[in-house]
């Protein structure tokens, strides 16, 4: 590619010196031989002119015993002796067979051996119009100038040729250096170089931003991707671990009941943990659904009196919570929300029972509150639990993601919260301290009309 | 027979491998986190770790960093090769993978406890006393006749003791998996051994399903 432009680029400028070349030296050679022919013919007319008068004069006279053509060539003679120390060959012949009257005077270039010529030859006037008048102008040297010159101008130009070839070169060179760095690092991110960046200065300064810009995309659209595929294969990994794990009980527990000997204690604890097991995985497949449901779901809203769904939500948990001794304090300040009553109560339950969990049995403490606060009606879900490592914050909302194992559940509760809250375009904020808490709030969004 | 500790999360797993290796005569103990189970393999020998390898905390490949050497089989819901891969190359014996058969993990718990020989060199039962090194049987402290096959039998048997084994099981156990015998043939040793050994309460026949060793007093 770079070859290619290398030599057309190359070729064009010899292209354009030789031209230039050619036409100026050709000009100059016009202008030269356009001077010779004007000073040959102004020469030719002023030598015609003399000669015609002395001849005529000779004529003239008639002196008697003079023989005429004689003295006319001498006459001639002293005229090309005088004229050829001027480089002018002057030449007169008598000639019978002359052509027309005329006073016509032909110029024509002509070369013998090395030297070159200009010829003009006309008739003399009448009545001397026998008289054939030849003049020959030597411009060896004019000539033999002019040559040198245009030899003059051909070194010059193959002496341009070979410097504008590496000239030529280092200027493609540092115009491509750019192209060059962008391919480079094209080939880099081809090879999976999210990160490549370019630093170009000068007028392509613009290429490479907009192509950091692009790298930039295409990194951060990977690395959504990569992370998407990761979401994906973690959702297969732990589904698969969700379902092998109880079936692993369920299996290896019947296969006990058939195979080994058990006693009637025995019986029912085996039976018991079957029976368990199914209902677990019965529990893992209601929450798929319901996720699956809830995906595009679009829920009816109403009014819902905040009040009554906490003392029904109360009601609900009430038992759970007596029994592992953890305090429930409900509070609101809001009259009314609005959504699906029984998703929000759902909503509710999963992220108390959540609570409930995270506390510490017989110390802990869980408050539900709902707030308006700049016009957005908030419900919050706080405990005094063990809390969240930080580290595993963004991930509790994943489908089987679970910070606490033992406390059963297939870690889909968090991850239904999140899908309710989002199909009533409400945001779930989690916070949590280890150690000391976690406290979830749903904001809902400003609905028109309330303030 | 062996010492072996049983490292996973979920109770009704962890419950269900202990009550079977209580039944073929191992002891045990159980956890159910890594951080406890690092604790407690540095604190104390065991035969064999069962080592499950997703743990809360600290998961099974962490658990198995940090513990001082013992044969260990992980048990794992993943069973991706590169999983088992990274299991067999972190330093595991086995990797197994659920859901798994109870009588597949005893048979590869006794091939890593035979393996270290960790195994228990005799059994006895009643007046029989097997000897399972040299491959002899004494009958009230008389040796007494035993063909290859019976032994190998007999081995299956006192290994799986107390699960009652299909006719089929047994001949792919004691035969092997190519043998292409009848199920009749398993009658005849099992009827030679229950009379050469004294043992024709302890071999029990298991309607519909086929033989049991009943070692339980």
């Amino acid at each position: 590619m770079r070859a290619r432009t290398f030599i057309a680029t190359y070729l064009f400028l010899l292209f354009i010196l030789f031209l230039i070349i050619s036409l100026v030296s050709l000009n100059m050679n016009r202008n030269q031989i356009n001077i010779l022919r004007e000073q040959s013919q102004r020469d030719y007319r002023r030598i015609y002119a003399n000669l015609t008068r002395d001849i005529s004069v000779l004529y003239g006279r008639s002196i008697v015993g003079i023989n005429l053509p004689q003295a006319v060539d001498a006459l001639a003679h002293s005229y090309t002796r005088h004229y050829i120390e001027h480089d002018i060959h002057i030449l007169l012949q008598h000639e019978n067979n002359f052509p027309a009257p005329a006073s016509y005077a032909e110029i024509s270039f002509m070369q013998q051996s090395d030297e070159h010529f200009i010829l003009i030859t006309g008739y003399l006037p009448e009545p001397l119009h026998f008289y054939r008048f030849e003049y020959r102008l030597n411009i060896t040297e004019s000539i033999n100038s002019m040559q040198s010159t245009q030899r003059l101008f051909l070194i010059f130009a193959v002496i341009f040729s070979a410097i504008a070839a590496p000239g030529l070169y280092l200027i493609l060179k540092n115009i491509f250096k750019p192209l060059d760095i962008v391919a480079a690092a094209s080939r880099k991110i081809a090879n999976e170089h999210y990160h490549e960046r370019i630093f170009v200065k000068g007028e392509l300064s613009e290429i490479a931003t907009d192509f950091n810009r692009m790298a930039e995309k295409i990194e951060s659209q990977i690395r959504q991707l990569e992370e998407e595929a990761l979401g994906k294969q973690r959702f297969i990994d732990n589904f698969a671990h969700e379902i092998r794990t109880p079936l692993t009980s369920v299996y290896g527990n019947a296969e006990y009941m058939q195979k080994a000997l058990l006693d009637e204690g025995e019986n029912i604890i085996v039976t018991q943990s079957i029976m368990d097991e199914a209902n677990h995985m019965k529990g893992i497949a209601n929450s798929l659904l319901q996720l699956a449901t809830l995906r595009n779901y679009a829920p009816v809203k109403n009014p819902v009196n905040v009040a009554r769904l906490f003392e029904d939500v109360r009601q609900t948990l009430n038992k759970s919570f007596r029994e592992r001794g953890v305090r429930f304090h409900c509070a609101s300040d809001v009259d009314f929300l609005f959504g699906q009553e029984d998703l929000i109560k759902s909503l509710i339950v999963n992220l108390c029972t959540n609570a409930l969990k995270a506390c510490s049995a017989n110390d802990g403490e869980v408050t539900l509150k709902a707030v308006r606060a700049d016009g957005h009606a908030i419900l919050i879900v706080t405990d005094t639990g063990e809390g969240i490592p930080a580290e595993s914050l963004h991930k509790v909302t994943e489908a089987f993601f679970r910070s606490f194992r033992k406390s059963g559940g297939a870690g889909l509760g968090l991850t239904l919260c999140k899908q309710i809250a989002d199909v009533h375009n409400a945001e779930m904020h989690i916070e949590s301290t280890e150690n000391v808490g976690t406290s979830v709030k749903i904001i809902f969004t400003r609905i028109k009309g309330e303030k | 027979m062996a010492h072996i500790l049983v490292v996973e999360d979920d109770s009704a797993i962890n419950h269900m491998i202990c009550r079977n290796l209580k039944l073929v005569g191992h002891s045990y103990l159980q956890v159910f986190d890594g951080k406890e189970a690092v604790k407690i393999a540095t604190e104390q020998e065991f035969d064999l770790i069962l080592l499950d390898v997703m743990l809360p905390g600290m998961n099974g490949f962490e658990v198995i960093a940090k513990i001082p050497f013992a044969p260990i089989i992980f048990i794992s819901a993943k069973d991706a090769l590169e999983h088992r891969l990274n299991g067999l190359q972190s330093g595991a014996d086995d990797y197994i993978v659920k859901p798994f058969e109870m009588l597949e993990l005893l048979a590869r718990i006794d091939v890593v406890l035979r393996r270290t020989n960790k195994n228990a060199a005799t059994f006895s039962l009643d007046d029989a006393v097997v000897n399972m090194t040299d491959k002899t049987v004494k009958v009230s402290g008389k040796f007494i006749d035993i063909s290859p096959q019976e032994f190998e039998l007999l081995e299956v048997l006192i290994r799986n003791q107390n699960i009652a084994l299909s006719r089929d099981k047994l001949l792919e156990l004691a035969w092997g998996y190519d043998y292409a015998g009848e199920t009749r043939t398993v009658d005849k040793h099992i009827q030679k051994l229950r009379s050469k050994l004294g043992w024709e309460n302890r071999i029990k026949t298991v309607f519909k399903l086929g033989y049991r060793l009943e070692v339980k007093k």
